[in-house]
Parts: structure tokens; sequence; C-alpha cells
């Protein structure tokens, strides 16, 4: 499937206009389609995360509502988790209540607001050095009138305190988000006694532009000018109705916003990060504090910067989730997605971008938390550990000779992966390929795996270790180590082509009711040739998948449901192997070889290896047999491909001659 | 949100040889960003123990001080607020609002923080705040004939606002109150 196919097969199924004739999506299909990569054409990436992920149902008819229900949930988090108890107090006198700063005790308001100090402070020195290379997180988060977290421009205008041209000058029509941010960094007040003519002003043109409001990307700064205009008008995003309901039922700013950040400033006043910080600006009385004397938050004007917004994210997460709290990493995870959804060129999206990515982010940390427990660290069942040692049977199943390599050097997984798979792979690769990755790892969940695995996540592993495996082999382990750890592949296309391959095997193998992955006792512990041990201990499995085969309905109906999914995959591996079509029920001799490495264990080669020309004889031996035969190979020649195609073809055959098992049973 | 402790008249070890164990236990550090002290710490130690509480200490000359470097008066700013210190022993009569009152005016400050007398006082008096926490440590004082109940204050500091808890040890136990107090803009005011 060419490009412009499939960026056309994305917009159609994401796009709302189709939203009568096929209003859900079909989440399979939709997800084969992310897994090749997400086009970037603007907005496409942004929703199929969000997709993919959870956040948004299937069915598109209920995304109005969702979104603004989440939305409104997150606002509602920044209003109440982020308040002090000094201003709780102050705002509530008549309350009596007896809690004081010192007190210990874990119901007071103030022993919570310093544990929650604890956290913050972690977090906010991870956040300050997320992805430091980009400046997109020193930026300011472009202002938006739709955003309860955006100053309103009154108060951005009383920060600044200089003067303006005029107020239509700077609302140039034509222009895109940059100039928002450039408005309000740009020296624009008015003086007190032009504020009501300013708002007359721009109640005009609020007038004005309001009938003729179709939302389009470039005309967004009109839904700025309205923000001042009576009625809070509809914003009509998808051109239907003008009566459908307001999107947003308040706009006002919440106040404790920025109240975090006041909280550490101690932490980095040497610094002075933020210039105009609230300590170091003299108040005179005239502007900073009022005559009744209520608080005035001077911070009320200031702009948050983007990672500013991740600080806010993740402490309202750990907030939410003492269970994990905040653990080092999570910023690097949640910084990928934020960086999508910011980057939206949908309005709507690109103003609530923060509590968007709050949810997307809870969603994928409700797969991948269990990495971060550390009491789930040494977990048979769950947790990093159980990754990890899923990471490495993997590798033992695609390349064994590796595998025991590393094992001999005592090169655990926990050396290289550990990284890898808690962050995600966001450390070894630049963000644009991290984002590219994303894409088909987000798409590859398995929704049977308990710990709701990431499955492709461990076969780009294995295919990281793969593709490097020559200098492994001949490194020695501190020279892997390093190798490893600087991952030496900067494009990685020719992992990701690698990782596809080994997915198909995998996926085939799952076809073939063999599950790589089990943890088998036996095999781990056995010294004797291990691979082989390996093989033989399947045996009951397979003599299981036999009665399994016997009941012939079972497995009718697996194949039929299996069919469509396997057999372009079936097809392609195929091509790929072997350079020719499948389904040609006349195995003539192919070209495979040997699955094993010419200097494996003697007894090995002499119990598998045979030659043969024809194929389907072996085949049915196979089916008939019900030793564990199957990974006879079914080699003739041995052609000089590296050790890993041949893995794989004898994989491929193996399976493509279970695959004709199925057919043949359904015919 | 910045928490100050106010604390002052320990005479440590002359008088008494330790701070209450239940005010101890309350002042951990992590939760106080500055101590201001009034006076009368008398000892490098009890010192050095404030500074282990928070980072920040000032702290003003009081009559039985070891320390001859040690300031007679300080003025702290927190946003809008100026807040002077003095121990209390010159000024006469001693405790005595009116006078304490010609000094704030002096430093120009919005609260003043004394000591010297041992008992806990917090007088809005003028506009401004006069702020006394009392001795820490319960020491014997020549002023009172009562018993002196051992007492710190802990302020909150808002921009304008500043609430400020008491802390006392009464019989045994430790009650905390609480009072509020306002920086008001007088119009007549020459700023």
């Amino acid at each position: 499937m060419d490009y412009k196919e499939r960026l056309a097969q994305f917009e159609d199924i994401l796009s709302i206009k189709n939203i009568v004739t096929e209003p859900t999506i079909d989440l399979y299909k939709f997800r084969h389609l992310c897994f090749r990569g997400i086009p970037d054409n603007p907005g496409i990436r942004q929703l199929s995360w969000k997709i993919l992920l959870g956040y948004l149902p299937p069915d598109k008819r209920k995304w109005q509502s969702v979104l603004e229900e989440q939305r409104s949930t997150y606002y509602s988090f920044v209003r109440d988790l982020l308040a002090d108890p000094s201003e709780e107090e102050l705002n509530n006198p008549n309350v009596s209540s007896d809690d004081h700063p010192l007190n210990s005790s874990p119901s007071s308001k103030w022993a919570e607001y310093f544990a929650d100090n604890s956290i913050l402070e972690q977090i906010d020195k991870d956040v300050r050095r997320t992805l430091p290379d980009l400046a997109f997180f020193q930026l300011p988060v472009p202002h938006s009138p739709l955003s309860p977290l955006s100053p309103k421009l009154e108060a951005i205008n009383r920060m600044n305190g200089a003067r303006s041209p005029s107020i239509l000058e700077t609302l140039d029509i034509n222009d895109d988000s940059t100039s928002i941010s450039n408005y309000s960094d740009s020296i624009l007040t008015t003086p007190p006694e032009l504020d009501a003519e300013v708002t007359a002003l721009e109640a005009q043109l609020a007038i004005i532009s309001q009938p003729s409001l179709q939302f389009t990307n470039g005309n967004f700064n009109k839904n700025f000018s309205c923000m001042y205009s009576p009625n809070p008008f509809p914003l009509d995003l998808y051109n239907n109705n003008p009566s459908s309901p307001p999107l947003q039922p308040a706009v006002t700013p919440i106040p404790t916003r920025r109240s975090i950040f006041k909280r550490v400033q101690h932490l980095n006043m040497d610094f002075n990060i933020r210039g105009n910080s609230a300590n170091t600006r003299p108040c005179s009385p005239a502007t900073s504090c009022k005559s009744d004397g209520s608080i005035n938050h001077d911070d009320d004007g200031e702009v948050d910067l983007h990672w500013e917004a991740i600080e806010r994210i993740l402490f309202i997460y750990a907030k939410l989730n003492p269970g994990v709290g905040y653990v080092q990493g999570m910023n690097e995870i949640l910084g990928p997605i934020y960086y999508t959804m910011a980057n939206d060129s949908d309005e709507e999206g690109k103003a609530h971008a923060e509590a968007d990515s709050f949810f997307v982010f809870t969603l994928l940390m409700s797969y991948i938390r269990d990495h971060f427990v550390r009491s789930l660290d040494m977990d048979e069942a769950t947790g990093i550990g159980y990754t990890m040692k899923k990471l490495n049977r993997r590798l033992k199943t695609y390349a064994p000779d590796l595998w025991r390599d590393l094992e001999i050097k005592s090169l655990y997984p926990t050396y290289y992966s550990f990284r890898w798979l808690t962050v995600m792979l966001t450390q070894e690769f630049a963000l644009p390929d991290v984002i590219r990755l994303w894409d088909s790892i987000l798409s590859d969940r398995d929704d049977d795996c308990e710990s709701g695995g990431f499955e492709f996540l461990l076969d780009f592993c294995c295919a990281m270790l793969l593709c490097v495996k020559d200098e492994l082999l001949a490194g020695s382990f501190s020279d892997n180590i390093k190798l490893l750890q600087n991952y030496p592949i900067q494009d990685p296309a020719s992992v990701l082509r690698k990782a596809y391959s080994l997915r198909e095997l995998r996926l085939l193998a799952k076809l073939n009711d063999e599950e790589d992955d089990e943890l088998d006792e036996n095999s781990l512990t056995n010294s004797k040739g291990e691979d082989f041990i390996y093989y033989s201990s399947s045996d009951t499995k397979f003599y299981n998948t036999r009665q399994h085969t016997n009941n012939n309905n079972n497995h009718l109906l697996r194949a039929q449901e299996v069919k469509v999914k396997g057999l372009a995959m079936l097809r392609k591996v195929q091509g790929v192997v072997s350079g020719r079509t499948l389904l040609n029920n006349s195995t003539t001799s192919r070209s495979s070889t040997t699955y094993l490495r010419p200097n494996s264990t003697f007894s090995r080669s002499n119990i598998l290896s045979k030659t043969t020309n024809n194929t389907t004889k072996t085949t049915l031996n196979n089916i008939s047999t019900a030793g564990g035969n199957r990974f006879l190979s079914l080699s003739t020649n041995n052609t000089n491909k590296t050790n890993i195609t041949n893995g794989m073809n004898g994989f491929a055959n193996r399976l493509s001659n279970a695959w004709k098992k199925n057919i043949t049973y359904t015919t | 949100m910045v928490l100050v402790l106010v604390i002052g008249d320990l005479h440590v070890p002359y008088r008494v040889h330790d701070l209450p164990l239940k005010f101890k236990k309350l002042l951990v550090p992590g939760k106080i960003q500055q101590i201001i002290c009034t006076g009368n710490v008398c000892d490098k130690e009890t010192f050095d123990y404030l500074r282990t509480v928070a980072a920040d200490v000032h702290v003003v000359k009081g009559d039985y001080d070891e320390f001859p470097n040690w300031p007679l008066s300080k003025i702290i700013t927190h946003g809008p607020l100026r807040i002077g210190v003095l121990h209390g022993h010159q000024v006469i009569p001693v405790g005595d609002a009116e006078s304490l009152s010609i000094v704030a005016r002096q430093m120009d400050v919005d609260i003043l923080l004394t000591g010297h007398t041992h008992r806990f006082e917090a007088i809005e008096y003028e506009g401004k705040f006069f702020v006394n926490p009392g001795s820490a440590t319960g020491a014997y004082s020549g002023f009172s004939s009562e018993d002196i109940k051992p007492s710190f204050v802990l302020m909150d500091i808002q921009g304008v606002v500043v609430v400020t808890y008491v802390y006392q040890l009464i019989d045994g136990d430790v009650k905390v109150d609480k009072i509020e107090y306002r920086k008001s803009y007088d119009t007549n005011r020459v700023l």
C-alpha cells in the first residue's frame, strides 16, 4: 500500500464527515493500519494515538462528549489538587480547624502538603531536564481562549506593562499560532482608562466575526477576540448546526495552576529561570495589592512553559496514583505524548493538549505501570523483571546462539534492556524516530496478556540486539555493555524492518497454537543442550495441541478467524524469505537452510538435519508424527544467508506447513 | 507561602538545659523556610540546632547572648511586608505597647518581633502587628512572677496576609492557636 493510499485510508477512518454512515471505527483494522506508521499530516497522529490507547472510543459520535467530560475532569483536578492549605485557610476563615503547619498526623492537610512537596521536587528536577535538546519544552504554551489554563489577556497585559501600538494592528487576521505567543510576549497593554474602550472594540469584533464563524485552522484568533464577548459563542468545530452547545462551560482561568511552581521556586533560586518571578519584582502597592487586602495572584498573567505543563501533569498523576507515585522515567514517557498533543493542528486539540496528554498518559501508564513499581521488580509474573525475562526468552527463540553467547558473558537483560523497556525507547533514538516507533508499538498491544504487554516493543528490542549481533558476538562483556547502552544505529529503519519480520514469525507461531514466551522451567534449568530440551519439553504442549486439533470445530473456528489475519502476513513472510509465492501446494525444494548454526552441538545436527528434496513429505510426517520433530529442518543447501534468515526460513517453512494443515482442514 | 518560625529566649544552657521534647518533635527540618530568633539563644550548640531546622536563620543579639557580632536589630522583607526584630531589652518599659510602637515607627516596619518578657503576645496596635513569641524553653524571667509557659510562633506569610500559629506547651500538651493579620493600606499614609 503506498503512502497516498494509506493517507487516504487514515483520513477516511478519522474523519467525522461520515459519522452517519460509519460511526464506529474498526479497531482491529485501524491498529493494523497504524502499525505501519501514521502519516505526519496535521491532526492525524493525535487522533490516532488517542484512539489507539482508548481515550477516544471507537464510536465517533461519542467523541465530543467524551472529550468534554474528560477535559473538565482534568481541570477540576487542577483546581482541587493544586491548592495550598494556607490559601484554603485564608479563604475559609470561619471554618475552624485544628490543622497547623507543623502537624505531622497523616490526616492533616499540611502534612500532605509537605509530603507532596518532596514528590514535587523530584518531578521538578526531572522535568526541567526533559529532552533538553529540543527548544519546544522551554517555549511558552500558546495562549488560547479555550483553555482555563491560559491566562486572560488582560492579566498578561498587566504583567508585561508596556505600551502597544494598537490592538487592531496586532490582531493579524491571517496569522498562525506563533503570532499569538508574540502577541502575549510583545509588551501589549492597555492603560486602565483604555480598558473599557478595548473591551468595547473587541466586543464589536466579536459581533462581526460571530455569524461568519466557520472553524478553520487559520481563524482561531477570531475565537480570541470572542473571549470578551458577552455570551460564549458556540464554537462550531464541525461545520454543523450552529445551535450546538458551547464547548466550554467556563473559560475562567484556574487560579491555582501555578501554585506548584511557587512551591519549588526555592530549588532554582540561583538560576532565576523565570525572570519575572513574584519574589523578585518589587511590589508597589498600587498594582499588586488591592485595597481590600485580598491575595493577588501575581502570576495570573504569567504564561506557562511547556515543561511546566508537564510538571503539572506528572504531579497530578502522582497525587492520583499514590501506589505508583512518581518514578524517574515517567517524564520521558510523557514527553513524546505531550509533544504530539501540543503540536496538534486542531485549535481545540492544541488548547487542551495538557488535559488530553494527561489522560493518554494515564492510559498508557495503566499498561506499563508495573514496570515502575519497585516492589514488583523481583516478581515472577509482573513487573519489569518479568518483562525482561520475556525479552530474554524471545531472544532465545529467535537467536539462540546470540542468547547463549550473552548468557556465557553474564550479560543479563537488566544491563541493557531496562532503559529500553521502561521508557519505551525514548532515550535511544531521537524524538521524531521515537514518535514513529511508538506508532507501531502502541498499535500492537496485546489485549489478552495480563500485563497489557506491548509485544512489538519486545520484538523491536530483539531486533535491536540482532542488528548488532556480529559486534556483540565479537566483543567482550564491557564492549557489549558499552555498545548496548549507546546504541549505535541511530536510524531505526533497518531495525524496524527486522522487527516486522520477527513479529510476523511470532504471530505465525501463535497461530499455530504455540507460545514461545511461556516460562518453561525445564528449559531454563537444564544444562544439557538447552535448546533441545526446550523443544522436547514443548512436546507436552504439542500433545495438547494435537488433541486440540482433533477437535476440529475449535480448530476450524480458529483457523477461520485467523485466516484473514494471517494470510496476508504469511504471504509476506514467504515472499521475504524465499522470494516465491505461497500456497502453491507443489512444494518443490526451497532453498531453505538448516535452522541451526553449523557449529551447534553435534547431536543436534545429527538428529535434526535431514536433507529432503520434497518438503511435502516432511510436512506429512510432521502432521502424522506426534513427536517433537516440528523443528526438523527442511533443508537442502546451505546458502550464505545469515543465521537469522536461516532461523526465519526454518520458522517460515514449518509454519507454512502448519498453515497448510489448517487449510486442508478448512477445505 | 513562606513559613517563618519566630522563637527566642531559650537561655540554654544557663537557665534551662534544653527545649521541651514535644517542641523538638514538632520542629522537623524541611517544613520551615526561615527562622527569626529574637535573641538570648545563649549557646553555640543551640544556635547550630536552630540552623538544622531551617537554613535561613536571622538572629539578633539579646542581653545574655555569647555572640558579640550579632546585630541588635534587623529588618526582613517578605514581599510587601517589612518585619522588624529586636530583643526588647532596649525598650523601657519592658513590653509596653506604646514604646514598642515608637520603635516600630522608627524602624518603619509593619510587624515587630520582640522578646525579653518570656510571655507570648500578639497585638495589633495602630495598624501594626506586634508579636512576642515568649520563651521556647519556659526559662525563668525576672519580670513575671507566674509560671512561664514555653511557646513559639510560626508565621505563614502570603503576600500581605500573615497567619500566625502559636504553639504553647500547657500542662504537658501542645496547644495551637491561630491569629490572622492583614496589612492595611491607609489612604492617609504617605508612601
